[in-house]
């Protein structure tokens, strides 16, 4: 590139030489030409102008030799008028003179009428070089006037030009030829470089033709001397200037007369009439173009081109740096309105400072946050303007841009501050950021201040850490912030020993309150105790819910007996509840033990009778019994791991032969022990329940029920118009796959829907009732039939059970048990019954343990009957030869209900 | 004789100092330093003419220093010596490059007597008819002779008087109107006309001789100039009165008392004598410039006079001259 920029420098160079050398050569050419043309024209008006103002002098003197001719007579009236207007209109006639023409004879008379006439010093004197005379003449020419008569010209007066020898030969010339002769002025006339126009006079009118008469004749000689200066001065012609032009007067002798020593190289000749007078006219005219001249022209025109290269690429610089200033302007000027747009676009507020902190700068969105126009704030200090504060302690920030510079270099940004922007009375939650302004030469100009409105950012912010530590129904502290709260208490306790009390309160059948009134009364139950439990406890101490109906209370700075007073409080409640008691104080374990003694206490409180306050004491035997059901937990995994459950059937005998099916029986579950004992449902399917395995337990139950179906069926010859139920608890009816479960199962058994009948309690189906139906509506399709168990005791509706779609209705054991001695239960026996009718369902009662109450039933139209009366269950591994799960075998049961084996616990009771 | 000068002097000191003090010194752009010396008084005709010509040429060249001698009006010889001593003494303290004198008592009392052949150049202007008497040229001095045209005149008059040969000239009885009275007589003799010369010392004299000379056939007008009661309104007034015959002048200044005048012009010599000082402040010597004659004069013609007297003039002749009613 640089390469090309110097080629086509020198490129330029040469062709500004060629063309510049060109342009001169012409320009001179032409100016040469031109010259020339104009050296013509000036040169002939030169000519003609000499030529002329000779003429003139020639015809002055004509006139006056003529007048003297006239007159007779030469005077000063006659010569000195007629002078005078001469010398006035012309002014190359210097002066004019008469000499008269006098013998020797006549001198000393001459000499005497001129000092007669005034001139008393005249006397004739000699011209000639010297002012002597060669020898005695016997003429005398001298001068009698004179004009312009003056102290410098006066001693001219009596000169005798005849004395001059080129005078004399004009003299005689002139008479000759009676004509008149230019010559050069004598010297002693007191002025050079004149001419003489000389001619003579005579005596008598008339002039005679005869030379020799004409010399006898003669009378004197007028003489007009020219100004040779003023006679060549050049016309002015129009337009150039003048051309310096010589001259040169010639006779036939030669060169009488020249303004300068010339070559004669251009010579233009002319003659003045007929007196033989030549003037030659000389100039100094030469043509510029030498040989000399075209070298001078290549120096010029190479110089000439290096000044205009150099200007020109100059020019041309200058233009391409000024070009790029602009655009480097402009494009700045873009960047700049990009940035002010852009500063303008952006949602945070920038504020740029100078060093000393005063405002020079806020985009729209600083306008607005901070309630000011640039105008306004322009000049003054940031702080006056941005006042942040620390929050919630109000801890001012005295420099916000020191502030989050220091933070911005420290690399720290501080997670969980929360900085609030004060605007008068508002004040919004800022972010912020700030950093110096350096300029080019890394030079602090000012500061950058960034801030961010956060505050809905801060609001979500708080409302999670709200949501985080609060339950949202109840808006009570949770279990995780309740237990950080008594972390706190622990920890207080032990470094100032001090006691402080933790509540566990579980109410009492809630789940009840759910089942019947349904989830939204529980809610509402729940909200409104924990509003009564706000205001019964006092400022410092606090209440939480630490999940479904269980809540938490910390009592701060209270011994056993007022936190007792407290948790009685409580307790007097409407609402039923069980409380678990336990004191925080130095001697306490870590917050688990804290916590789940309170749920043991709680545990016993309930098994106590409910609606009973236990406070937990480390040796309580009550409570080291439910810590070590607690333990249930992770024995009903094991024993689901290591398949450790077993089924019992209990037959349910028909009250009637015409009763379809013939035959149902009721799978039970048992847990048979190591050493031989079976433990109760009763005691671990709680807490089943209270820890989610009712789900894994009837799936459990299911698979093993119907493979025992199965086999019982083909095994046993169980009769064919017989039926099987399964329990179902309300976990497992919620659970959206126990349909397909089920389905899976039926069918990996090869079992007849028909033959298997699934028992819901009323409370389960009821709380989930839609649900319930979903699902009972999917099996029954399938021919699976359904029987509420346990009906009555859970003071079922009646309007459920009519859109329920069920096939059995079992009767609460509790009314039929007794129902021979309380009428009450006879009615509602009979009620059930008689609805059940109406809804044509059949009926089973439970707990019959008696031939009477078995009669009664009868009587009273009761379908089926089942109780220790009629069979007690039967584990399934003891009638089939192998179990399903365990692959143990059991001996086959045959006959009728009857005939079963009585099992001793069933899952339900 | 020194004794009895003295107090002249000092009279003539005195009032050539105070003349002195009423001319305007005139500042030059050159060097040289001009005194310009007349014999006589600002206010006289002549003088003034010679003045105005003198300083029309001369201002520029010099400083101008003018002394007045005012011997016009003061005739005895004593004050001309007197006035001549103090032109001497200002010569002398002054040192000018040259001196320009006018009319023949500057040129007597002052270069003849004091400044013969001496350094300090001289030019005249206004000396009549001859420089002789004053033994010119000198070699420091040159100048310009005062003629009139008496052959011009005389001619005139014996033409425009019917070719009369008798007249009588009329003047003041003083040395100058001798001399012309002298020269008119000369240039008559040669015209053939007979002259009788009658010169006046009083104004009665001078108007009894002026209606005697009404019986001559031409009357030459000499100048009244040394006629002490000299009244010109009263005498213009005569004259015109008892005009009978042309009556011819030389003089301007006696035009109210002629018919005819063919006069000298002052200025003529006063721009010569200018001149010459000029060449002579160029280094030009004296001597080497020719004394010469004035050679111009004006034709007058007085109309009253013309009136009284019949006198025909051609019609050029009124046409050219210049008037005086």
């Amino acid at each position: 590139m640089k390469i090309l920029e110097a080629d086509y420098r020198l490129l330029f160079l040469i062709s500004g030489m060629v063309m510049v050398t060109l342009v001169c050569w012409l320009a001179f050419s032409l100016q040469s030409h031109q010259q020339r043309a104009r050296y013509e024209v000036q040169a002939d008006a030169a000519l003609q102008s000499i030529a002329q103002r000779l003429a003139v002098a020639q015809a002055s003197m004509d006139a006056m030799v003529g007048l003297y001719q006239a007159s007779d007579e030469m005077d000063a009236a006659l010569f000195t008028p007629f002078s005078e207007e001469l010398l006035q209109d012309y002014n190359f006639i210097d002066s004019m003179q008469y000499l008269t023409y006098i013998t020797r004879d006549e001198k000393q008379e001459f000499i005497e009428e001129m000092h007669e006439s005034g001139f008393s010093q005249f006397a004739i004197k000699s011209l000639a070089p010297g002012n002597s005379w060669p020898a005695d003449p016997g003429y005398y020419l001298a001068t009698s006037f004179l004009e312009p008569l003056t102290p410098s010209s006066a001693n001219q007066m009596g000169l005798d030009w005849l004395a001059n020898d080129t005078v004399e030969r004009a003299f005689y010339r002139a008479v000759s030829e009676n004509a008149s002769q230019l010559i050069t002025a004598p010297p002693g006339l007191g002025k050079s470089r004149q001419l003489v126009l000389l001619k003579p006079s005579y005596f008598g009118r008339s002039i005679e033709a005869n030379p020799v008469a004409r010399y006898e004749q003669v009378s004197g000689m007028f003489a007009i001397l020219l100004d040779w200066d003023q006679l060549t001065i050049s016309p002015q012609t129009d337009g150039g200037s003048q051309l310096p032009i010589e001259f040169s007067l010639l006779t036939e002798d030669g060169e009488i007369f020249a303004t300068h020593d010339q070559d004669w190289s251009d010579v233009r000749k002319t003659e003045i009439e007929a007196r033989n007078l030549v003037l030659t006219v000389v100039t100094h005219y030469h043509p510029f173009l030498t040989r000399n001249a075209y070298l001078w022209i290549v120096v010029a025109g190479l110089l000439c081109a290096i000044v205009y290269s150099i200007t020109v690429l100059e020019l041309r610089s200058r233009y391409l740096l000024k070009r790029d200033k602009n655009r480097a302007q402009s494009q700045l000027y873009k960047e700049r309105e990009r940035a002010e747009v852009a500063l303008r676009s952006i949602n945070d507020a920038v504020i740029t400072t100078d060093v000393d902190h005063n405002i020079k700068y806020m985009n729209p969105v600083a306008e607005k946050m901070l309630d000011c126009s640039l105008e306004d704030a322009f000049g003054r200090h940031l702080a006056d303007l941005v006042k942040l504060e620390f929050q919630p302690f109000g801890d001012a920030i005295p420099d916000p841009v020191d502030f989050y510079i220091d933070m911005t270099q420290s690399n720290l940004r501080q997670t969980g501050i929360n900085i609030v922007l004060k605007i008068g009375t508002d004040q919004l939650s800022v972010d912020g950021n700030a950093s110096p302004l350096l300029d080019s030469q890394g030079q602090l100009i000012g500061s950058m201040l960034v801030l961010r409105d956060v505050s809905l950012e801060q609001e979500l912010t708080n409302q999670l850490v709200y949501q985080a530590s609060h339950d949202s129904l109840t808006g009570l502290i949770n279990r995780a912030e309740f237990e950080n709260r008594v972390k706190e208490a622990l920890e207080l306790s032990r470094q100032n020993d001090r006691q402080n009390a933790l509540c566990y309160i579980d109410l009492d059948q809630f789940k009840l309150v759910n089942d019947t009134c349904g989830h939204g009364a529980g809610d509402e139950l729940l909200k409104r105790l924990a509003g009564v439990l706000q205001t019964m406890i006092r400022e410092e101490d606090l209440v939480a819910r630490l999940g479904g109906d269980e809540f938490g209370l910390l009592l701060h700075d209270c011994d056993e007996d007022q936190a007792r007073k407290m948790a009685e409080r409580v307790k007097i409640f409407d609402v039923s509840g069980s409380i678990g008691l336990v004191m925080i104080n130095r001697m306490s374990g870590s917050l688990s033990d804290l916590m789940s003694a309170a749920d043991l206490a709680c545990y016993a409180a309930k098994d106590s009778g409910r609606n009973m306050v236990h406070v937990y004491r480390a040796d309580d035997v009550e409570i080291a019994e439910k810590y070590r059901q607690m333990q249930w937990l992770p024995r009903i995994k094991e024993a689901l791991k290591t398949n450790e459950f077993e089924l019992a059937v209990q037959s349910v005998a028909s009250l009637s032969d015409n009763n379809s099916p013939r035959v149902i029986y009721e799978f039970l579950l048992r847990w048979p022990q190591d050493d031989g004992s079976l433990i109760s449902p009763a005691l671990f399917i709680p807490s089943a329940e209270r820890y989610d395995l009712m789900r894994d337990l009837d799936g459990w139950v299911i698979e093993n029920a119907l493979a025992a179906a199965a086999r019982l069926n083909t095994e046993l010859q169980y009769p064919s118009d017989q039926m099987f139920t399964i329990n179902l608890s309300g976990q497992s009816v919620c659970d959206p796959a126990l349909a397909d479960f089920i389905i899976g199962m039926l069918r990996r058994f090869e079992v007849d829907p028909q033959n298997i009948c699934f028992e819901v309690t009323e409370t389960v189906a009821i709380a989930n009732f839609s649900i319930a139906i979903e699902f009972i509506n999917r099996l029954r399709g399938l021919g699976c039939r359904f029987a509420l168990d346990d009906f009555g005791s859970g003071l079922s509706s009646f309007g459920y059970l009519k859109r329920l779609p069920l096939d059995f209705l079992k009767i609460d054991g509790l009314f039929v048990r007794d129902m021979l001695d309380d009428p009450v239960d006879l009615a509602m026996v009979r009620t059930i019954y008689d609805v059940a009718k109406v809804l044509k369902l059949q009926t089973i009662a439970e707990w019959v343990e008696d031939q009477e109450t078995l009669d009664t039933l009868k009587s009273m139209g009761i379908d089926y009957a089942q109780g220790f009366h009629l069979s007690k269950p039967a584990l399934v591994s003891e009638l089939l030869p192998f179990s399903v799960a365990s692959g143990k075998s059991y001996p086959p049961v045959i006959g009728s209900c009857t005939d079963l084996p009585a099992l001793s616990t069933a899952t339900n009771d | 004789m020194i004794v009895k000068l003295k107090p002249m002097i000092l009279v003539a000191s005195v009032s050539l100092f105070l003349s002195c003090l009423s001319i305007p010194l005139t500042a030059s752009s050159g060097a040289g330093k001009c005194l310009y010396v007349s014999s006589y008084h600002r206010g006289y005709a002549w003088s003034d003419g010679v003045e105005q010509g003198l300083r029309k040429v001369l201002t520029g060249h010099c400083e101008i220093r003018q002394i007045d001698m005012d011997t016009k009006r003061n005739k005895s010889a004593e004050f001309k010596q007197s006035a001549a001593v103090a032109v001497k003494r200002e010569i002398e303290s002054w040192q000018p490059d040259v001196v320009i004198v006018s009319d023949d008592n500057a040129a007597k009392y002052v270069v003849q007597q004091y400044y013969r052949d001496a350094a300090t150049p001289f030019v005249f202007s206004g000396v009549n008819w001859t420089v002789k008497e004053y033994g010119f040229p000198y070699s420091n001095v040159t100048g310009i002779i005062e003629v009139a045209p008496l052959e011009a005149m005389l001619t005139h008059a014996i033409k425009y008087s019917g070719g009369a040969r008798k007249a009588i000239y009329l003047g003041a009885d003083t040395l100058t109107e001798k001399k012309n009275l002298e020269r008119v007589a000369e240039a008559s003799k040669k015209l053939g006309i007979e002259l009788e010369g009658m010169l006046v010392p009083t104004a009665g004299e001078w108007k009894s001789q002026y209606r005697a000379a009404q019986d001559a056939d031409f009357i030459v007008m000499g100048s009244y100039s040394g006629i002490s009661d000299w009244d010109e309104t009263e005498l213009a007034v005569f004259a015109v009165e008892h005009a009978r015959k042309l009556t011819v002048t030389s003089h301007e200044w006696m035009m109210p008392f002629s018919t005819v005048g063919f006069t000298k012009i002052p200025q003529e010599h006063g721009e010569w004598a200018a001149q010459s000082a000029i060449e002579i402040l160029k280094g030009k010597s004296p001597r080497e410039i020719p004394i010469v004659a004035n050679r111009d004069w004006d034709l007058w013609i007085n109309a009253s006079h013309l009136e009284s007297t019949g006198v025909k003039l051609p019609r050029k002749f009124l046409r050219k001259a210049k008037k005086v009613n």
